[in-house]
């Protein structure tokens, strides 16, 4: 590989990373389509590569989280039961899905977060900064385990982090309060990627060579991002994430009905 | 049963400490060896490249496992069995993974 092609994927991961990280969100929703558009590498391999890509973030940004007492261990490590099992039980049932049904629903579930991210980036422009973490009892242990089987899978099948489904359901549902829950979600990303990584990785879907320098540019992007975070006003990412999801699933639904993307 | 995180107290804080090193070993650690990669590769030796981009990104895909690892011994250390119990089945789940991923190949 070249050295422009190894600059340019650290610098597509990079951006991404820090994008992922300034929106709250993992860059892995992203990197998917760019890998299958941009760079013609089968959504199968994409997904593997971009898993990758979700464990370097959560591992990078988790460390820090951790350290600050904002993650709820206890809670993360017995939701990651549910989130691992749908993970991997996902990661082998996308290896018999035909690509252009593994495309379709990943435009899908790129539309769902993009609508969502609009709701989230309208309700921030008054919304106070949550500081401290106010007691809180958790509820409604049946529902959260549910909603995070239902999170494994969309990470083991798409590469997503499944933090868009995760953190609504420890926030509306068990009654964690918004700021443990975003942090804990990110948490049990790490574990839950890697449980499906390791299936993708064995059936040769992740790219040694296309994987590395992508993935050492999301891991520096996700610190970059969170150093950036506070100096930055997250409704203005919020917006730009929302034009590149958009965009993205343009894109990729193009190439969808064109029979553009490679097999 | 609530999970309220205990802030302050001392056993908390020792199981984040081992959890963010474990955390920071991996991902650091990966990340150097996935820099180190990209510059012999360019410098002209693909071969030690390649060997070092499946070093660093095969510390990545351990790093979760290692924490979960890094959280066993802590539990079990504290005698929390239930707690070290959890995380003793996501390693197996894991394992399971992986097996299967190998299997699949």
């Amino acid at each position: 590989m070249s050295a422009v092609q190894l600059i340019v994927l650290f610098t597509v991961g990079m951006a991404a990373g820090a994008l992922g990280a300034l929106a709250g969100l993992g860059g892995g929703i992203l990197l998917v389509p760019v890998l299958t558009v941009y760079f013609g590498l089968p959504i199968h391999q994409a997904i593997g590569i971009t898993l990758l890509g979700v464990i370097a973030t959560s591992s990078a940004t988790s460390s820090v989280q951790v350290e600050r007492h904002v993650v709820d261990i206890r809670l993360g490590i017995i939701l990651e039961l549910m989130t691992t099992t749908g993970s991997a039980a996902a990661a082998v049932l996308a290896g018999y899905l035909h690509k252009q049904a593994l495309a379709t629903i990943f435009i899908c579930f790129l539309l769902f977060s993009a609508l969502n991210i609009v709701k989230r980036a309208w309700g921030s422009r008054k919304q106070a900064l949550e500081t401290d973490i106010p007691p809180y009892t958790i509820k409604n242990w049946p529902g959260g385990l549910a909603a995070s089987l239902c999170a494994g899978a969309f990470s083991g099948l798409l590469g997503v982090g499944g933090g868009i489904i995760k953190v609504p359901a420890m926030y509306l549902i068990m009654g964690v309060p918004l700021r443990v829950a975003t942090a804990t979600s990110n948490f049990t990303i790490g574990v839950t990627a890697a449980a499906s990584a390791y299936i993708y990785y064995g059936r040769g879907d992740i790219v040694i060579t296309v994987a590395a320098p992508l993935v050492a540019g999301v891991f520096s992007g996700s610190i970059l991002g969170a150093i950036l975070a506070p100096k930055i006003r997250t409704t203005y990412v919020l917006w730009l994430f929302i034009v590149i999801a958009f965009w993205m699933a343009g894109q990729m639904l193009y190439k969808l009905l064109t029979g553009g993307l490679a097999g | 049963m609530s999970t309220q995180p205990q802030l302050g107290v001392s056993e908390h804080s020792n199981t984040e400490r081992w959890v963010a090193w474990s955390l920071m070993f991996g991902s650091y650690g990966s990340f150097l060896l996935l820099v180190i990669a990209g510059i012999v590769s360019v410098a002209g030796s693909t071969q030690w490249g390649l060997r070092l981009s499946t070093a660093g990104v095969v510390l990545m895909l351990a790093t979760p496992a290692l924490r979960l690892v890094a959280t066993l011994l802590h539990f079990a250390a504290q005698k929390k069995w239930a707690l070290a119990l959890v995380c003793a089945v996501l390693l197996g789940i894991i394992t399971l993974a992986t097996l299967t991923g190998m299997y699949l190949h």
